[in-house]
């Protein structure tokens, strides 16, 4: 039985498009299901950097008190390079040989930690990390909570008064370290420690002073313990405060989302067409070396208080309250220069990531998009040619004689098309977790 | 007249690829659910290793009851377990369910034309051993879907069948035809019982009883740092 002509096309075009179309439910089916699994892992990624980074690996362990005196785990890790051997994300989370050097860049002389403690409520401050070459922005916000409505009237910062005119650390208004005096404390101690050996902070406390309760009682007790704090490299982690320096922070989220997307195999990195180099995560181009956490939230919320209760267990699912721990029965220090209710406080951090991506597909769907949107020269000389090309158009016009070259063909991009101003043609894939830190 | 026993022939023959077409189907169907049902289960175990660099002793008990009540309530799901790294091969070595412990194997496992390995390759240690930040660990789910077809084979109790004292006299090897009784070959039946019958269609070779092997596994850094390794 002979297939006639009508026949033929009609199975020709059936089998394109079933082609086609096969190829479309793959890549939807691809796209609903890695994009899951791309979200979660690095959801992953950024959530185990905060826990690395509050683990503070660069610390040496305490000898003092009888420990083993065993030196800190190595707290940078192995680069991770690109196939061709350049440097692709590094492992060197943190500037700096030992503990005390690391110290001193991360808070001591580190604007970007002076920007925190005197970051204020309803607030956004960006604070810039350079890494390979590239800036990227981290923007730190203090939200509006009632802990931070409360410390404005019950400042715990005022214990450092009677120095000078002007209270040694500021106001500053609903300032974050307006409600947590240790983390005052820390602020004062690294950033003015020469101050604290004034009289006002060393010489003796006279019984009159001590009998009558006198401020300066406060103030040496501050003082000292700010002046400690400085000697035993405290860091707002310790207080229960989960502050992130930005370079820091971004260097290890894309480290572990590097790993984690390339299945421990950063060999199999591959190289656009603009000789970027990127991760191949199940048809998803993953730029990770410019991954960045881009946005970092701080909720400061009062246990003992309801809306702030509900806005705990709201984010990150932790109960305060009747029939559990209620912040409550967390008794406030009660003093001539104010009530500190630190110790009911908790931090929460909001996390946000971007991580440029752009997909390619598992399937030739995409070849054949670009085969059919591609257009040759539109009238335009093609580059390398008069006009004709040779042997072609029977012109005794001399011809060159040129290979073609895929310059030489005017091919379809996202850039060229204006998609996205990335010269990678990616867009900012981003993503948000809450990480706490409970004391 | 002729019409009507062209019907009935032709209801005879429709009614046998009916059956066998919706079998393909459901089997299709189940085969999927179970699919992504692991899909969901590696994800889980991936990420236990993720975030403490190590299965621990508790989840791994947790996992073990969870895989042995999928093989009891799903009757596809002959076979499931762990992947708890890979060998010098690169083959998944799988996890002996029998042991809590995740150091134990079960080395040499087959499944199909697939052979599992026995031991880690170096460099690398099992899904249960805990390790330091940025090490390297293979971890996944392993399942065994047995295509289920009209008339594969029937259950019982497990009791002598009718006829059978002790060897299964007159069976022949599936494979190569030689007798049963004989005590060396690997596919005797020592016993009557109906349960050994039932295995000859799982013995390899046999059309029936076909498993499909879904092995889901990643390979992952342990993203946990502790203090005292």
């Amino acid at each position: 039985m002979s297939l006639s002509v009508k026949t033929i096309f009609k199975v020709l075009i059936g089998t394109s498009v079933l082609l086609v179309v096969g190829c479309l439910l793959t890549e939807i089916f691809n796209l609903s299901v890695a994009g899951m699994q791309l979200k979660q892992a690095c959801g992953m990624a950024a959530n185990q950097a905060a826990e690395l980074y509050t683990q503070e690996t660069y610390k040496v362990r305490n000898d003092k008190s009888g420990g083993s005196g065993l030196a800190a785990f190595s707290a940078n890790l192995n680069n991770i390079n690109a196939p061709d051997g350049t440097l692709y994300v590094t492992g060197q989370f943190y500037d700096g040989t030992d503990t005390a050097s690391i110290w001193n860049d991360l808070y001591s002389g580190n604007p970007n930690f002076n920007s925190f403690c005197n970051l204020t409520e309803g607030s956004t401050v960006p604070m810039y990390s350079t890494i390979n070459g590239r800036t990227y922005a981290t923007r730190y916000t203090l939200k509006d909570t009632n802990a931070m409505d409360k410390s404005i009237s019950t400042i715990q910062n005022n214990e450092f008064e009677g120095y000078a005119s002007t209270p040694l650390s500021g106001r500053n208004g609903k300032a974050i370290k307006n409600a947590f005096t240790q983390l005052n404390r820390l602020y004062v101690g690294v950033t003015t420690p020469g101050t604290l050996s004034n009289a006002h902070f060393t010489d003796p406390i006279s019984y009159t002073e001590f009998s009558t309760n006198a401020d300066r009682l406060y103030a040496v007790n501050a003082a000292q313990s700010a002046l400690r704090m400085k000697s035993e490299y405290y860091t707002p982690v310790n207080i229960g405060i989960p502050y992130f320096d930005p370079e820091t922070i971004n260097k290890m989220f894309r480290w572990n989302a590097t790993q984690l997307l390339t299945n421990m195999m950063p060999a199999t990195m591959q190289q656009d067409e603009s000789g970027n180099w990127f991760v191949n995560y199940k048809g998803f181009r993953c730029y990770v070396n410019d991954a960045y956490i881009s946005d970092l939230e701080y909720y400061v919320l009062d246990t003992a208080d309801s809306a702030d209760a509900v806005t705990l267990q709201n984010l990150v699912g932790l109960t305060v309250g009747a029939g559990g721990s209620s912040g409550l029965n967390i008794i406030g220090t009660s003093s001539g220069v104010g009530v500190d209710n630190s110790n009911r406080y908790v931090t929460v951090v909001g996390i946000k990531y971007v991580i440029p991506v752009t997909y390619q597909g598992v399937t030739p769907l995409r070849q054949i998009f670009e085969y059919g949107w591609r257009s040759e020269a539109d009238g335009d000389l093609v580059a390398g040619y008069n006009g004709a090309i040779g042997g072609w158009n029977g012109s005794s016009v001399p011809n060159v004689d040129r290979n073609v070259e895929a310059t030489d063909h005017e091919e379809y991009s996202y850039v060229m098309d204006g998609l996205t101003n990335d010269d990678r043609g990616s867009v900012s894939a981003t993503g948000e977790l809450f990480y706490v830190l409970v004391r | 007249m002729s019409e009507s026993v062209a019907f009935i022939f032709k209801t005879l023959i429709k009614v046998p690829i009916i059956i066998f077409a919706s079998f393909f189907v459901m089997n299709m169907v189940a085969f999927m659910f179970i699919y992504f049902k692991m899909l969901g289960f590696s994800y889980v175990v991936m990420q236990e290793v993720v975030e403490n660099n190590y299965i621990a002793g508790r989840q791994a008990t947790q996992m073990q009851t969870y895989m042995t009540d999928l093989e009891t309530e799903v009757p596809m799901v002959q076979y499931s377990t762990l992947i708890v790294g890979l060998d010098d091969s690169n083959n998944p070595v799988l996890w002996d369910k029998t042991n809590a412990s995740l150091a134990y194997f079960d080395g040499g496992h087959t499944c199909g034309n697939k052979t599992y390995g026995s031991t880690i390759k170096a460099g690398q240690s099992h899904a249960g051993y805990r390790c330091q930040y940025g090490a390297t660990k293979t971890v996944g789910v392993h399942c065994e879907y047995e295509i289920v077809w009209p008339l594969s084979y029937q259950y019982t109790n497990g009791g002598n069948v009718n006829g059978y004292t002790g060897t299964v006299n007159g069976y022949t090897h599936v494979a190569d035809g030689s007798a049963y009784s004989t005590a060396s070959d690997p596919y005797a039946l020592t016993t009557g019982n109906v349960g050994d019958v039932e295995r000859i269609s799982e013995n390899g070779g046999h059309a029936l009883g076909v498993k499909i092997p879904i092995d889901i596994y990643y390979t992952v850094p342990g993203l946990k740092y502790y203090a005292d390794l």
